[in-house]
């Protein structure tokens, strides 16, 4: 996956990687011109979810639990 | 561009399990409070269901695993904005391309390109992106659409 991260970084269009996987989460990093951001599992309590917001100039994350 | 992301039900409904966390009474209610927030996007980045990985020629757990992904689908399905899944290492891929067969992979919202990637876990556990993926991804990095992009897949890009 590291090859393909540095794929990602060489194409120079703004680009937003979410995943999961991984139970603890990553909160919103950004990285160049690309923001990775890795959800906490919502199988667990607190059970969160999150939302993105997107504009020209950033992206905001903010995190809620049921 | 406002998206929602949700991840890793590991639902087990019709599937038994002894460390069910997460019901689909729990995802429904997720689902609501999500529409509460009127997303353009809701991202879904796998692990749906908790299907046991030693059974995945098991026809009868298969069905049930099945039912299990009918079950989160239905969940998300009333909302009005499109709805990403991706699958992830504890999905039945078979299964998750029957569900979600109508589901495109490469799609606009709002002037952005949402691309849904499906990975595998290799040797040792490590994910990788292999054949038609793999050259999928290249293909959007190296075409000359101008839009910016938003990847969805289940494993991160780099390892914690």
């Amino acid at each position: 996956m590291a090859e393909l991260k540095a794929a990602l970084l060489a194409d120079s269009r703004r680009k937003l990687v979410l995943s999961g996987h991984y139970h603890e989460g990553e909160d919103l990093m950004v990285e160049d011109h690309i923001s990775f951001a890795t959800a906490r599992a919502f199988r667990e309590p607190p059970h969160p979810f999150r939302v993105y917001e997107i504009t020209d100039a950033d992206i905001t994350q903010a995190e809620y639990t049921l | 561009m406002k998206i929602a992301h949700i991840s890793d039900f590991h639902l087990r409904h019709h599937i038994e399990g002894d460390n069910i966390k997460c019901g689909p009474d729990l995802i429904a209610e997720g689902a609501r409070h999500i529409a509460a927030h009127s997303p353009d996007l809701v991202a879904i980045t796998g692990d749906l269901v908790d299907y046991p990985l030693d059974a995945l020629d098991d026809l009868d757990m298969v069905a049930l695993g099945e039912k299990d992904l009918y079950l989160v689908r239905e969940c998300f399905d009333s909302l009005s904005c499109p709805v990403a899944y991706v699958h992830g290492n504890h999905d039945h891929p078979t299964s998750f391309r029957r569900v979600f067969s109508d589901q495109p992979f490469d799609f606009d919202v709002q002037g952005f390109r949402v691309i849904i990637f499906f990975d595998e876990e290799g040797d040792h556990n490590v994910p990788q992106r292999v054949g038609a993926e793999r050259a999928r991804f290249y293909s959007v990095l190296s075409d000359d659409d101008p839009r910016p992009q938003i990847h969805l897949q289940h494993y991160l890009m780099v390892s914690v």
